[in-house]
């Protein structure tokens, strides 16, 4: 056989490290302002692009596709040629994917502070940019593919696996999950609405963390552990069934984030089963990595990439048994809309993604530059800060999501409510608030002594552009042809049929759980009363949306005596078939607010969103003065009117030419009313049509208690 | 309260159903399969990542300098 000579090309490697790194601080540093605002409300600076509900989406984004999203790339493209024994395909492909994703991220900043975003969860960004996050995508797979295609190692090692499921998969998520009406450049309304928006956007966002925060994970830790240990992994057998296993349950979990919601309770249930056997192939993936250091344990005592890399896969351990937990209903009924679920997100975000991305930086930038680590000492005073850090964040949540739930919960001898008002068990995990940042604080500081270390590394060495290999080439036919040892081995050679099979397995459990909601009316039954959104409640439902409201308030009062005690009568699924996209939320920073129309006068929301220590004291919301000096574009109503139309809200037909006359009218009652009580207000301005909006609330459906003979 | 809400519908459980049957047939046939895998096939497919390459001695840096000596991997 000819030995053949090529390069790996490391310019590309470096360029995502680089990113890796900055992006990590950007987003670790957005992330500990916001949890510094929920105890410090003044940092709000009542300034829109610094407000709390605009940066928290700034921050998950830059810590998933940002920092982890270029760590995920600087480490495929490593890996890949390396276990492909060949170049990446394609270097203008390689550029294309780079510079494509850092804008898409700078573009992510600039559009979430001003207020431009779906409100859907990880996938906030509007449509011209989905578009872009589609087309670098598949720049990606393309330059993957290529690669793959023209390896000289016929087997394809199990990293790879993860690699390809993560492709496909994330583009299944991402294309459907983003199915839009554009009304404008930078606005959109989703194809779904309500309880079917709630199911596909957590179909994806639970699904966005199994196979972008998990898949290439596990495929990095089955490249990168076992070059750290200098052994193989534990088990290959292991590897296969546990991928497969995986890859098909972990689609049919995302109902676990709408427990008790109106979701129908088939489609609930299948999200806990899934999510308990998850345990299994979740656990045989941490197994896998652990065991890899069986016998030679005393390595991770004298060096901190192995400690890294241990820690992060206990903590992916931690997460997917917490998880699991967390999707057993009567755990979820304390647990859901709490700090406990920010905790288990973190332990997995901080604990397996932040530790294993290090673990393989410090690695790896030594060899990019032909050199040794700056400091190991410096390495392992990250490693225990971090640590430290990750203990300090998690913990105090724990705490403060149990105690938040029982005080919810909690009623008198005589069947009143213990803490009446939702503000009280606010201020009690005030002080767990403190800690947590004092643990993200830590957290960061770690991550700054990695980029310090990882930076006088490259000084000290030189970055090796093109790494000269040799390998033999890859023969037309695989002697073991006819004779395979085992049938997965025809599938570990044949990359287009692995991507084909993957697709089918990841698509069985979406379909299965997705496609009756759309096909069977009875899983959403309809309630004659609940009628469209005027144009003013529409106009003040996009302010609501833009100023990120969801990320501290929900709108699903869950069949249980406390809620519908304090909020009102529980939601029900008919209630939200006009809602594009659905507000259900997924944290109670602050109450439900599904049931508050009518709850309080329009002139108790003008003075709350302008300061809401006015009407509550000691209240942590952000004030939102802006909103009563800009202005809702008219010219615009109209064609939000015709898109709603062109999504089945039922209006009538010409009405798009009376939306604005009728905006007029019902802004008018509003300012009359806050004229009465002593406010000025600009009709036109959004705090006034986020009243209307408010005020509309949970109204369509009443209670007749005269009926009930109460 | 909450049959109210979370109404059943007849017939559809029959989708999880033949989910769950897919799910352990596939289950089963990947465990017998690699159950089955010659144990050299194991140990070469293992041992992947610790044998990615024969490094040449030479490589182009950063400087543009030639860097003599083995490679990293």
């Amino acid at each position: 056989m000819a030995i053949e000579s090529f390069k790996y090309d490391n310019v590309i490697v470096r360029n995502f490290t680089l990113a890796t790194l900055f992006w990590g601080v950007v987003g670790m540093f957005v992330g500990l302002l916001a949890a510094t605002q929920l105890f410090l409300p003044e940092l709000n600076l009542g300034f829109g692009p610094t407000t709390f509900s605009r940066i928290r989406p700034l921050h998950t984004n830059a810590v998933i596709f940002a920092f982890v999203g270029n760590a995920i790339f600087a480490g495929v493209y490593y890996s890949l040629q390396r276990l492909c024994k060949a170049r990446m395909y394609s270097d203008l492909l390689s550029k294309i994917n780079f510079w494509g994703w850092q804008l898409i991220i700078l573009s992510a900043a600039l559009t979430f502070t001003n207020g431009i975003t779906t409100s859907k969860e990880y996938a906030e960004l509007e449509w011209p940019i989905d578009i872009a996050i589609a087309i670098i995508w598949v720049v990606f797979g393309w330059n993957m593919f290529g690669t793959i295609i023209k390896r000289r190692e016929r087997h394809m090692y199990v990293a790879i696996w993860f690699y390809i499921a993560t492709f496909i998969t994330v583009a299944l998520l991402h294309v459907v999950n983003s199915f839009e009406l554009p009304v404008s450049l930078l606005k959109s309304y989703p194809l779904y609405a309500g309880v079917q928006d709630a199911l596909v956007q957590w179909w994806y966002g639970h699904n966005a963390v199994a196979f972008f925060l998990t898949t290439p994970y596990l495929g990095l830790m089955y490249y990168y552990l076992p070059k750290a240990a200098d052994r193989p992994v534990f088990s290959y057998r292991l590897s296969i069934i546990h991928f497969w296993s995986l890859i098909f349950i972990y689609i049919w979990a995302g109902p676990h984030h709408l427990l008790y919601t109106a979701l129908p309770d088939w489609a609930q249930s299948l999200g806990t089963v899934f999510s308990l056997m998850l345990i299994a192939p979740s656990w045989g993936g941490m197994l896998n990595g652990l065991l890899t250091l069986r016998g030679a344990w005393d390595k991770v005592r004298d060096d901190p990439v192995l400690k890294f890399l241990i820690v992060a896969v206990t903590a992916y351990g931690m997460a997917t048994f917490e998880g699991p937990m967390l999707a057993i209903k009567s755990v979820n009924a304390i647990s859901h809309y709490t700090d406990w679920t920010i905790a288990h997100v973190h332990v997995g975000a901080l604990g397996w993604n932040g530790f294993l991305t290090f673990g393989m930086l410090y690695w790896m930038v030594p060899r990019l530059y032909g050199t040794k680590l700056w400091s190991t000492r410096l390495a392992e005073y990250h490693f225990w800060i971090g640590f430290l850090g990750i203990l300090a964040y998690a913990v105090p949540m724990w705490f403060a999501g149990i105690t938040q739930s029982l005080m919810w919960k909690q009623f008198t001898p005589e069947g009143l409510f213990q803490y009446p008002n939702f503000l009280e068990t606010v201020l009690q995990i005030v002080p767990m608030y403190v800690i947590r940042a004092a643990g993200g604080l830590l957290y960061l500081t770690g991550v700054v002594f990695g980029v310090v270390n990882l930076a006088k590394t490259a000084r000290q060495g030189a970055l090796i552009r093109e790494e000269a290999a040799e390998a033999p080439a890859l023969e037309s036919r695989h002697p073991d042809k006819g004779q395979d040892s085992y049938k997965h081995r025809i599938l570990e050679r044949k990359p287009i049929v692995f991507l084909l099979v993957t697709t089918v397995v990841v698509a069985i459990g979406g379909l299965v759980e997705i496609v009756p909601t759309f096909l069977i009316k009875s899983n959403v039954p309809t309630i004659s009363s609940v009628k469209p959104y005027t144009p003013l409640e529409l106009e003040g439902r996009d302010v609501y949306v833009a100023e990120g409201c969801y990320n501290c308030h929900s709108q699903m009062v869950r069949p249980f005596r406390s809620e519908t005690e304090r909020y009102g009568e529980y939601s029900k699924a008919g209630e939200f078939v006009y809602d594009h996209p659905f507000q259900w939320g997924s944290k109670r920073t602050g109450p439900d607010l599904h049931r508050v129309g009518k709850k309080y006068p329009d002139a108790w929301h003008w003075n709350h969103m302008i300061d809401p220590i006015t009407m509550s004291p000691g209240s942590i919301m952000p004030r939102y003065p802006w909103l009563a000096e800009q202005q809702v574009d008219p010219d615009g109503t109209p064609a939000k009117v015709r898109a709603m139309q062109k999504l089945g809200v039922p209006y009538p037909e010409g009405y798009d030419t009376l939306a604005v006359a009728d905006m007029r009218q019902q802004a008018e009652v509003i300012i009359t009313g806050l004229g009465d009580a002593g406010i000025t207000a600009d009709p036109q301005s959004k705090l006034v049509a986020l009243i209307a909006y408010l005020q509309r609330l949970g109204t369509d459906i009443k209670v007749d208690t005269a009926a009930q003979g109460q | 309260m909450i049959e109210e809400v979370l109404k059943s519908i007849s017939g559809v459980e029959i989708f999880p159903i033949i989910g769950l049957f897919v799910f352990l047939a596939g289950f089963a046939m990947v465990t017998v399969a690699t159950w089955r895998m010659k144990k050299s096939d194991v140990d070469y497919a293992s041992r992947l990542p610790l044998d990615d390459g024969i490094v040449a001695a030479t490589a182009e840096t950063e400087t543009g300098d030639e860097r003599t000596g083995k490679g990293n991997n």
